[in-house]
């Protein structure tokens, strides 16, 4: 590495690290932030460990650092994004101010184009497009993409539905969509503006149904609001902030990376024409597993909605934005179109077989094994700890030495508590947090 | 009318696409699969078993030689996930034959 570089890549740590140490990132008592758009805990030491001068691999997508990084990241972007507390700004004046300052804005953008190198940059050795690629090979490739995603197996959902807590399951999901749902389309918003002709107006079509033609009841976001509270889930952006796995953020960054970045706006179109054209029988799909999960009770205005829309939608991203992008703007658009493509459908599988994973453990309290606990491996807990959760790089145990500890792997339900003398395993790749309500002694042990 | 014809190959086991008489090969650089049609614009010449020097493909038969930039540029449009790969190549649309691939000696590298 040149002294450049070197200094460049120590400039990028000096501005995470004051990015991630102002008001809004500050660590947080309890697994769930709430009622508090602004508030959105980044661990300042774990994001100092990252070496910014590389970028994750493909087999590392599942790892602490992408959690660190793309939590950052998301941050990033979001403050980006008008937010305001759905019962009003009392009390949290400050919060706004400190969100949305100068400063911090400025950090932000120091910091962007690294982050998104670090989290994203893998998809450029992973995904490779070549050659001239005219609209006949363009509408090929994708048409038969599309018809094997609508026709493919829906693993996550059969996870959800034979799952022996499948509520709770269904919970970790909708805690993943709450991502996007929330605010959703605010990433497609970003490319509404500039002037580029007859496919501008196309998006535009698209967004306004996303916006519900200005009638609140009517956005999607809201139908999503109203999905959470038929289950009893928040409805507050990022109240299951801990709970986001690492590649449900790296697929919603995805989406803020090639509309912030003009150069990827032909990324962008084919990611969201693929997800538009295949998300119509996704939601159907989707919509039966929560009735079947939930009964009667569980609003499914959102995936109906979704369900009739997404068909128009599919329909208009393909024939009325891509194919007459890729027409009109030659073989280098359509290798961008095509990237997108293929891209958004790798960070998909890879999204789904991690929630999957998360979905498949089972936690246990089982006997201590100390005779694998070394004391570097020791931590203090107390009441006054702040909560977090990471991502465990290889199989380990977590062993109560003394108290009494709770472990969260999940958006909802009750944690599993452990007492002193009783440990848990966490599987590598899979997100945990432990909370202790009283003075506790923990080590994190590796599995051999 | 040329029709697309999709073809799968599993690299690099698998190097060469061959429809009817026209054949196409791959031509890797630095991992990065380019399927290029072997056909010498000159006289037909075998380009798969021409040499690469200082970023040109020289035709074995008569030393045409062409820019690989450009011949990559100009390539059958290529999806590569690791060693799985996807591509179109032209079809006439009366023309009954269907992509076969294989491995060949390809000296083109």
């Amino acid at each position: 590495m040149g002294t450049s570089a070197l200094q460049s890549s120590e400039s990028i740590a000096g501005a995470v690290a004051e990015f991630a140490d102002s008001e809004p990132y500050r660590a947080n008592q309890g697994p769930f932030v709430r009622a508090n758009p602004y508030h959105r805990p980044l661990d300042t030491q774990r994001l100092a460990a990252i070496d910014w001068s590389r970028r994750l691999t493909e087999d590392q997508f599942v790892s602490d650092d992408s959690l660190m990084a793309n939590r950052l990241l998301m941050n990033v972007y979001e403050s980006d994004a008008l937010f305001l507390p759905r019962d009003g700004l009392h009390g949290k004046e400050r919060a706004f101010d400190a969100f949305y300052s100068s400063r911090n804005r400025l950090l932000a953008d120091q910091v962007r184009t690294t982050a998104e190198d670090f989290a994203l940059g893998f998809l450029e050795d992973s995904v490779k497009v070549t050659g001239s690629w005219e609209a006949d090979a363009t509408l090929a490739h994708l048409e038969r993409t599309i018809d094997e995603a609508v026709n493919a197996d829906r693993p996550v959902l059969r996870s959800v539905e034979t799952a022996p807590e499948n509520k709770r399951a269904a919970e970790m999901l909708i805690a993943q969509m709450a991502l996007d749902g929330l605010t959703e389309a605010t990433a497609m918003s970003q490319n509404l503006g500039g002037a580029f002709g007859p496919e501008q107006s196309e998006l535009f079509k698209i967004f306004i149904d996303e916006f519900g033609y200005g009638v609140y009841a009517a956005k999607h976001s809201t139908l999503f609001t109203d999905l959470c509270a038929s289950t009893d889930m928040s409805a507050d952006a990022h109240h299951y902030w801990f709970f986001y796995l690492p590649t449900s953020i790296a697929v919603n960054n995805y989406f803020y990376t090639v509309t912030h970045n003009r150069t990827g706006f032909f990324r962008y179109i084919g990611a969201m024409a693929l997800l538009e054209a295949t998300f119509a029988p996704w939601f159907g799909a989707l919509g039966k597993t929560l009735r079947a999960v939930y009964g009667d009770s569980v609003d499914l205005k959102y995936c109906d909605e979704h369900a009739h829309i997404d068909q128009h939608h599919g329909r208009m991203a393909v024939h009325d934005l891509l194919m007459p992008l890729a027409r009109k703007h030659g073989p280098m658009a359509a290798r961008g179109l095509i990237r997108g493509v293929e891209e958004i459908r790798l960070l998909g599988a890879l999204a789904d077989e991690d929630l999957m994973a998360q979905l498949k453990w089972r936690p246990t309290a089982e006997k201590s094994d100390l005779s694998t606990v070394d004391t570097k491996d020791v931590v203090d807990l107390t009441a006054a700890t702040p909560f977090e959760t990471r991502v465990a790089e290889r199989d380990c145990a977590v062993n109560v030495l003394s108290g009494r500890v709770d472990l969260h792997w999940r958006a909802t339900g009750e944690p599993l508590t452990l007492t002193e003398g009783e440990a848990v395993r966490v599987p590598g790749g899979r997100l945990y947090g432990v909370r202790s309500e009283v003075d506790t002694t923990i080590a994190v042990s590796d599995i051999r | 009318m040329t029709r697309m014809l999709r073809v799968e190959l599993s690299w690099p086991e698998q190097n060469t696409v061959h429809v009817g008489d026209d054949l196409y090969f791959v031509l890797a650089r630095e991992g990065t699969v380019h399927l290029i049609a072997s056909t010498c614009a000159h006289r037909g010449g075998p380009l798969h078993l021409g040499e690469v020097q200082e970023g040109r493909l020289r035709c074995p038969w008569h030393g045409n030689s062409f820019k690989v930039d450009r011949l990559c540029v100009r390539g059958a449009s290529v999806v590569q996930r690791g060693s799985q790969v996807i591509a179109y190549v032209p079809a006439k649309e009366s023309a009954q034959d269907e992509p076969v691939v294989a491995h060949a000696l390809v000296l083109a590298r």
